[in-house]
């Protein structure tokens, strides 16, 4: 019975610590994705989906030191090999430990030793001696100094020292810790290292910071000392030389007196190569010491977080978590003595007190399902800023906007319903906020300026004439004349130009925004008459002719509570009241519109259509177009309803075949596009 | 065709739109002459327009207006300091994208030579192999072509013929006498007999580049 229950206990910490990985993470970090392979593996169906995790997950950098190091794409090539437990997220984030900031990946092993084993093989491992990461004679510089210039960037196999800590073994090398614990694994790419160092080590540090032209790492002041005597006494016997033989080869002389005792030089290198080595090592130590407790259960983890719980159960393919507070003050180079902090001169606890960004934190999700892939983006806010937001999306489209788009052959759109007066008081809170807290002593009238700058704009008329409600589309494609040079040859074939005239399709633009408030409008609308470029048509049609470059009428239009931007002339001219009824959209799209404050679709069969229609004249076609017109759909985005503070929006993108697997799909059309040449 | 002498060329090639190519050699009787070069890019304005905004295009990088300012400044030097050239115009029209290069000679050979000199300048290379485009002798005037004078199987884009669909190479060869017989059958001679026009697709000089060659007798 004991043993049973003992078994029972054991197989439930164990299950426990596998699922619950995100206890381990800091609860007060900045920027976290979370990964879950075992659902990419399924959806993908042998497609390499790493190639959309790119971004995130990190890719071959540019420097030779990178090209040596395991990468997560390794590891996720063939986890199995690995022993990687694909049934748990791997999780991403940017951290902090000790001095050393970069990246973690986080994930779960089945099997600790054949893990460690494979790494074994990946990598030429040095053994530390029992407690101190010392460097053994077998150990060179080239083991461990970075050339961050190089231009080798063929992988080679790194080499990493190896050392046993309480609970777990660590291999370390100066851009990477791999950390296992059990069958909690971390993955720690250093992207900054602030260490500690005893005076030799910044003597030699001050050396290679101020080195000028000419001066080698071995010059210390021991060195020039040396020289200095030894010239001396070279000098002295110079001039004996000299006057005994009457030397007057003075280029000889000065050859002669310029040479160095090679013993100086020598004894130089070896006092650097022992600086160096000693550097090492205590860099090594430091790092250790320092990556030995990086991975521990924390009292304050980040599932501690509502909002990051709500994503971790909904199990989504793959989502990306982020903690506005925390990510300012990333941003703002809390995390990094040399970066933004040091210069903004914000204080470490300041940085996580923005009162305007308390409790705010952002996130998007994407999901590959059947027939298509769903992104869901979320913004939490405190009650501050959320009241903000609540007032700016207190709004609703306006319906009469719809009829000045043409619905016949539409193209996509983006429609757009926000109170622009609440976010711009919104970002100014925002932006004074952070200014004041930048800005300290006499920089202090810096924020002040600002905000006096700001009292004066009068904000009614900035943001209360046009622009708060607005539809943007592409309606089509449009006839456009073009005039061009061609030759008349006579009798003897000699040339003249002449103008001739053809035809080029050219898409139909819409900005429809309404008008506010009338007489601003009108009163900008007369100024911006004025201009040598514009030509008035009538008292409600304005036109900037095609000129240089741009070979497109544009068109200014005031209709009585709307106004027009778009290079449609029929629009412009011949439509004051807009399209009839039959003209316009579809109601199920006009419901869509005023339905949400933010509302866009593409009609992808209309948009290649109409690239065949003018690019493919011939019946000839590309190698991109004929797959993406076979499996893409519709791409549709909308807002969702404010809620609880928290803002949130839905894209989708739609494949005609519903059946159809979304993520092998997409990463098919991918290689398509990359391949196109 | 002597496309490998003018950057703008590359530009060209990328539109899937028309431009044309003009070679004009007018001959005095005494062999010096003048020789013209034009490109036409006018019925694609538009697409010039977008692809100038962009900075590359199917991998190819595309230059700015300077950078091909500056191409023709290199390939006009070359033509000063090439032996027998003199008179040398060239005229950049970046509205309508024509581009143009004229200057005389003092005999077949040096046009020869200074073609080759631009062709080296622009490319900034000093070993590339010399081509002898025109001969004329002995009332014998001969269009050279050769596969390797051309840009498009320099760059390997003889698989993107598609995207040259409507584009023109002419040569228009005017001469002191009348022409008694052309080989090309496409050429036309002029009314007056003493100048020899031949216009043809750039697909088909790309597939059969011997399609540009010419003979021409004079009497």
């Amino acid at each position: 019975m004991k043993k049973i229950l003992y078994i029972s206990l054991l197989l439930i910490s164990q299950t426990l610590s596998a699922q619950n990985l995100y206890e381990y993470i800091p609860e007060s970090t900045s920027m976290l994705f979370s990964i879950n392979i075992s659902q990419l593996d399924k959806k993908s169906e042998g497609a390499d989906y790493k190639q959309l995790l790119a971004p995130f997950i990190g890719k071959r950098s540019y420097y030779s030191n990178y090209s040596k190091l395991i990468l997560i794409n390794d590891l996720l090539e063939s986890p199995d090999s690995f022993a990687i437990n694909t049934q748990n997220s791997v999780f991403v984030y940017r951290t902090l430990i000790g001095k050393a900031s970069g990246m973690m990946y986080l994930f779960n092993v089945n099997d600790a030793k054949k893990f460690e084993s494979k790494i074994g093989k990946e990598i030429i491992v040095h053994e530390s001696e029992s407690d101190s990461a010392s460097l053994t004679n077998e150990l060179t510089f080239e083991s461990f100094e970075t050339t961050t210039h190089s231009h080798d960037r063929q992988r080679e196999m790194p080499e990493f020292i190896k050392k046993n800590v309480n609970g777990g073994v660590l291999y370390l090398t100066e851009k990477q810790v791999i950390g296992i614990f059990g069958d909690v694994v971390y993955v720690f790419n250093i992207e900054r290292f602030k260490e500690d160092v005893n005076s030799d080590y910044n003597d030699y540090a001050m050396e290679t910071t101020y080195s000028y032209y000419g001066r080698e790492s071995y010059m210390d002041s021991i060195y020039f000392d040396e020289v200095s005597a030894f010239r001396k006494f070279n000098d002295s016997l110079l001039y004996l030389k000299a006057n005994a033989k009457g030397e007057k080869n003075y280029r000889e002389l000065s050859t002669e007196f310029s040479n160095i005792d090679p013993d100086i030089i020598s004894r130089a290198m070896a006092r650097d190569k022992e600086r160096k080595t000693k550097a090492l090592e205590v860099k090594f130590n430091l790092l250790a010491a320092t990556m030995e407790n990086a991975i521990v259960k924390r009292s304050s983890h980040i599932g501690l977080d509502v909002n990051f719980m709500t994503l971790y159960k909904a199990q989504h393919d793959f989502f990306n978590y982020n903690k506005i507070n925390n990510e300012f003050a990333s941003i703002l180079g809390f995390e990094n003595d040399w970066g933004y902090y040091r210069r903004s001169k914000i204080d470490k606890e300041e940085a996580f007190k923005f009162n305007f960004l308390e409790n705010t934190s952002s996130s998007y999700s994407i999901d590959f399902e059947k027939g298509r892939a769903v992104m869901n983006a979320n913004s939490s806010m405190g009650s501050k800023l959320g009241k903000l937001m609540n007032e700016a999306y207190d709004s609703k489209q306006d319906k009469n906007l719809i009829k000045y788009i043409e619905g016949d052959n539409l193209l996509g759109y983006y429609s757009n319903a926000i109170d622009l007066k609440h976010t711009s008081e919104l970002y100014m809170d925002i932006y004074l906020e952070v200014l004041n807290m930048m800005f300290k002593g006499e920089m202090k009238n810096v924020p002040v300026g600002v905000e006096m700058a700001w009292a004066f704009i009068d904000k009614e008329k900035l943001f209360g004439t046009i622009g708060n409600r607005t539809i943007i589309a592409c309606t089509g494609f449009t006839d456009m004349k073009v005039n061009y040079i061609s030759y008349d040859y006579n009798d003897d074939f000699e040339s003249s130009e002449k103008v001739e005239e053809r035809v080029e399709k050219q898409p139909k633009m819409v900005l429809a925004t309404t008008i506010e408030n009338k007489v601003y409008m009108k009163e900008i609308f007369d100024i911006f008459s004025k201009f040598t470029f514009v030509q008035k048509l009538n008292d409600r049609v304005l036109i900037i002719p095609s000129q240089g470059g741009f070979r497109t009428n544009v068109y200014f239009v005031m209709n009585k509570d709307v106004f027009i931007i778009t290079n449609d002339m029929d629009l412009a001219i011949n439509k004051p009241d807009g399209f009839p009824s039959s003209k316009q959209m579809v109601k199920s799209e006009q419901k869509f519109i005023m339905e949400h404050n933010m509302a866009l679709r593409t009609f992808t069969d209309n948009v290649l259509n109409g690239i065949r229609n003018t690019y493919f004249t011939n019946g000839g076609s590309s190698k991109w177009y004929d797959p993406l017109y076979k499996n893409m759909g519709d791409i549709t985005m909308h807002s969702n309803s404010m809620k609880n503070n928290t803002f949130s929006a839905t894209a989708v993108v739609n494949m005609k075949d519903f059946s159809t697997n979304s993520l092998k799909v997409i990463i098919e059309l991918m290689s398509v596009l990359k391949n196109v040449n | 065709m002597q496309m490998k002498y003018l950057p703008l060329l590359l530009i060209t090639f990328f539109l899937s739109s028309c431009f044309e190519f003009i070679e004009e050699v007018t001959y005095n009787d005494d062999q010096s002459g003048v020789c013209q070069l034009t490109i036409n890019g006018s019925q694609s304005q538009s697409r010039l327009d977008a692809l100038f905004n962009m900075d590359s295009f199917l991998g190819v990088k595309i230059p700015n207006r300077d950078q091909i300012n500056r191409e023709i400044d290199v390939a006009v030097k070359a033509l000063e300091e090439s032996k027998g050239i003199n008179n040398i115009t060239h005229h950049l029209d970046f509205h309508n994208y024509i581009f143009n290069i004229k200057f005389s000679f003092d005999s077949t050979h040096h046009l020869n030579e200074a073609l080759n000199n631009v062709s080296k300048a622009v490319a900034r290379k000093n070993s590339l192999p010399e081509y002898t485009l025109y001969s004329f002798k002995d009332n014998l005037f001969q269009r050279f072509t050769s596969e390797g004078d051309s840009i498009v199987k320099a760059q390997g884009l003889k698989k993107r013929t598609n995207m040259l669909e409507g584009a023109t190479a002419t040569s228009i060869y005017r001469f002191h006498k009348p022409v008694k017989s052309v080989s090309n059958k496409q050429a036309k001679i002029s009314k007056s007999g003493k100048a020899v026009m031949l216009k043809m697709k750039i697909t088909d000089i790309i597939n059969n580049h011997e399609l540009f060659a010419n003979t021409i007798k004079l009497q």
